[in-house]
């Protein structure tokens, strides 16, 4: 007895197969990407990383998710993940100075929202933030909150489907190169904003053997932000 | 005038390297062999531009490496003059780390190999292939090596870290499995400049590391002449100088192409009305990108009058402060340092000087930059002006030239600007000075020259352990020398931690619990405050 349900499934998982192998030809764009991750998941790890890492974990695995979609070809979801990655990651930030939210939050009696990660006046990317942990940078910080309000909007066009951003034949789960390059640009932006908000948040606080943990990566990535660069060199272990 | 110019290559966002690329002759040359398969030394001044190369190769190879498959493996030695030791591997064995390390990254990021741990384990329900230990444990040495000069009589446990040829076994399993011709290693920063022992057992690493699967290249200041018993230059590697001839016909046109790069549109305006005075700017810099960028932020509209005090302002004092911050560095080195700036200052450039101002008077159309030193002119002379040449105030031109009675010597020529700084206006009259330029034309400094240093300065002799001794001074200062605050200072005191060095040695916690009212936060401003006082005096 035929199962068509089964038949239609497996034909989906067959078609993202295909575009997996197609999509990872040459995976040197999947291995940056793991790259990046990884490079955020080693901030993870060190001590001055508290309780929201909760909210971390979570988007670390909204990017794997992320990928796997965009691999896949099914590229509306991958952007979907990708917009989570980029609201999990800002807010566990926001919960590292905002404790009783946390505590909200996790008991599920109060939701993110996006606005209030990137206020300008109270957000993680804000001049008042900044002053605060990483002050060399308060000038320059509106920029940063300007680029990541630009992902942000660039991906939620497509997650909410309001505008023609997605033609039907390319919601089918088929690989494109244009619509694969339009994923990994957002992923390099976001991650890039995650990596700035992590640095301007915890950098000073972080003790020299963790300095030298995080140095070479964040350097490669964000070191053309003369003071983020001068204090890892100047600080990255004895 | 944009905001601020970007005077380095780390200044730029890795994707706004290939923007900012200049492709000249010279450039697509030197780019052209630093991706080939042969090994390239590569050899400039400060600001000459060899890191951003170096990173225009790797780029050019990540973007091709779908087809061609070479994998680039970037790496910097700027942080190896803190490595201090009796133990004549320790070096060795820090560099192979670093370059395991390197490799791994590149490879992950190639795609070939995948993380194992977190997040990457979760979807997969924990069946990620591991990746092997040795390789982890790798990374957690080269902290530990770079710890070491703190304590150089510790013993590693190097027993882990393997030798040159289990890394050039390791990289050809990879390379035969995963279909990858090669490997193409750029060491940055290569090798500190006064650590000859360093030099040495860098370029036998070098060496060592040659093989169908590895190709290394190296971006050195040129300086750096200690090779080490094992390397041949011309056997081992092709040394490639970054050298913008002002005399050719693209110079200028080039140097502009740099500079619009980064201009906005009112200093391209600018630019384009003062078209000569803008050669003068590019003409003094002698090739040197980033010395023009700099003297181009200082000429505000370039104006005659802006340009005059913009080259008189950088090379009257601007680059003399800047070769003399390396005598504080290097205190071994002041003598020499100290000799090359009066050397210049009091006789080469007033020589050359009245020497163009005469034929210009003549009405001979011959003007010169350069100068020829005998042959058999003291080493402290020679150092002097190899000093003179990391800077960029001096380029060395072709050994065993002729000079009058058939002398052999060599040649050197004169940062431009350094020249026509001395001009009451630059501006005006530089322009003819630096068209008329002839190279046949040099000022001469026989064997023993009376501005050579005195035989007291010439008995000044660099060891590697002197080298050490710089150090030790620096770690044996008072903690009154940091940026204390009066409160911290005293508590420090209190608690014995009196040198730089102690304060160095102890850790966080140690501070929190030994000193009143130090938490973790006045814990670490003290530790930056010693850290940073180090690091002034090494990074250079």
């Amino acid at each position: 007895m035929s199962n068509a349900t089964a038949e239609y499934y497996l034909k989906l998982n067959s078609n993202s197969r295909t575009s997996i192998v197609e999509s990872t030809a040459a995976p040197e764009r999947f291995g940056q990407a793991q790259a990046s991750i990884e490079e955020l998941v080693a901030w993870t790890k060190l001590r001055v990383f508290g309780p929201e890492n909760v909210a971390m974990s979570s988007a670390l695995n909204e990017a794997v998710t992320g990928l796997y979609l965009v691999a896949g070809g099914a590229y509306r979801p991958a952007l979907t993940a990708l917009r989570l990655f980029l609201e999990l990651s800002l807010a566990s930030i926001f919960f590292s100075a905002n404790r009783l939210e946390l505590a909200e939050w996790v008991a599920g009696n109060k939701d993110i929202f996006w606005s209030q990660l990137v206020d300008y006046d109270n957000g993680v990317l804000s001049t008042r933030y900044t002053k605060a942990f990483f002050p060399e940078l308060s000038i320059e910080i509106g920029s940063f909150n300007a680029k990541a309000r630009e992902t942000y909007r660039g991906l939620s066009e497509y997650v909410h489907g309001n505008k023609a951003t997605l033609a039907t034949t390319e919601e089918s789960l088929r690989y494109s190169a244009d619509l694969m390059t339009m994923w990994f640009d957002h992923f390099h932006s976001a991650t890039e904003t995650v990596l700035i908000a992590l640095s301007v948040r915890f950098l000073k606080e972080l003790d020299d053997d963790s300095i030298s943990t995080i140095a070479a990566a964040t350097r490669d990535r964000i070191g053309y932000i003369a003071p983020i660069r001068e204090y890892i060199e100047q600080n990255r272990g004895r | 005038m944009p905001d601020e110019f970007k005077f380095r290559t780390e200044d730029f966002r890795p994707e706004e390297i290939e923007n900012q690329y200049v492709s000249g002759v010279q450039e697509k040359e030197i780019v052209a062999l630093l991706k080939a398969p042969s090994p390239v030394i590569l050899e400039g001044s400060r600001g000459t531009g060899k890191s951003f190369l170096i990173r225009v190769a790797e780029l050019q190879l990540w973007n091709s490496f779908a087809s061609d498959k070479v994998l680039p493996v970037y790496l910097s030695f700027l942080r190896s003059s803190l490595i201090h030791t009796k133990d004549p591997d320790q070096f060795h064995h820090w560099m192979l780390a670093k370059l395991c390390v390197a490799t791994l990254k590149s490879l992950r990021k190639s795609g070939v190999a995948i993380p194992s741990a977190y997040p990457f384990n979760i979807l997969a329900g924990g069946e990620v292939p591991q990746s092997p230990d040795s390789l982890t444990r790798l990374e957690s040495l080269v902290s530990e090596y770079e710890l070491s000069y703190q304590d150089p009589e510790k013993a590693i446990e190097r027993g882990n870290v393997p030798d040159v040829q289990s890394y050039k076994d390791a990289v050809e399993e990879i390379c035969t499995t995963y279909g990858i011709q090669r490997v193409a290693v750029f060491f940055d920063e290569a090798i500190h400049i006064f650590r000859p022992e360093q030099q040495r057992q860098f370029f036998t690493l070098f060496r060592d590391l040659r093989s169908p699967y590895v190709n290394c290249n190296a971006a050195v200041y040129p300086g750096v002449t200690s090779f080490g018993p094992v390397f041949e230059l011309t056997h081992d590697a092709t040394r490639h100088r970054i050298v913008r001839d002002v005399s050719t016909s693209d110079y200028i046109e080039q140097m502009r192409e740099i500079a619009l790069k980064q201009a906005d549109e009112s200093l391209k305006e600018n630019i384009e009305r003062n078209r000569e005075n803008f050669s003068v700017l590019a003409y003094s810099a002698s090739g040197n990108p980033r010395i023009l960028l700099k003297t181009l932020a200082q000429a505000g509209r370039l104006r005659s009058s802006d340009v005059s005090e913009a080259i008189k302002g950088f090379y009257r004092t601007g680059i003399w402060t800047e070769h003399t911050a390396l005598a504080t560095s290097y205190i071994g080195q002041r003598v020499f340092i100290d000799w090359g700036r009066e050397f210049l200052e009091k006789t080469v450039l007033p020589e050359t000087k009245s020497k163009n101002d005469r034929r210009i008077k003549e009405g001979m159309k011959e003007t010169t930059c350069t100068f020829w030193i005998h042959r058999d002119a003291p080493e402290a002379a020679k150092h002097g002006l190899r000093l003179l040449e990391y800077t960029g105030i001096v380029l060395k031109g072709d050994d065993g030239i002729r000079g009058t009675r058939s002398e052999l010597g060599t040649r050197y020529t004169l940062n431009l600007g350094c020249l026509l700084s001395l001009e009451p206006s630059p501006a005006s009259t530089g322009l003819e000075i630096a068209k008329s330029l002839s190279i046949k034309r040099f000022t001469e400094f026989g064997a023993n020259n009376s501005a050579y240093p005195s035989q007291k300065d010439r008995d000044v002799v660099l060891t590697e352990a002197e080298s050490l001794t710089v150090l030790k001074a620096q770690l044996a200062k008072s903690i009154s020398e940091l940026d204390l605050t009066h409160f911290q200072f005293t508590s420090l005191i209190q608690a014995g931690y009196t040198s730089i060095g102690l304060v160095l040695k102890a850790r966080e916690w140690e501070l929190i619990q030994r000193l009143d009212y130090v938490g973790e936060k006045r814990a670490r401003r003290i530790k930056n405050a010693a850290n940073s006082a180090v690091l002034e005096y090494l990074s250079g």
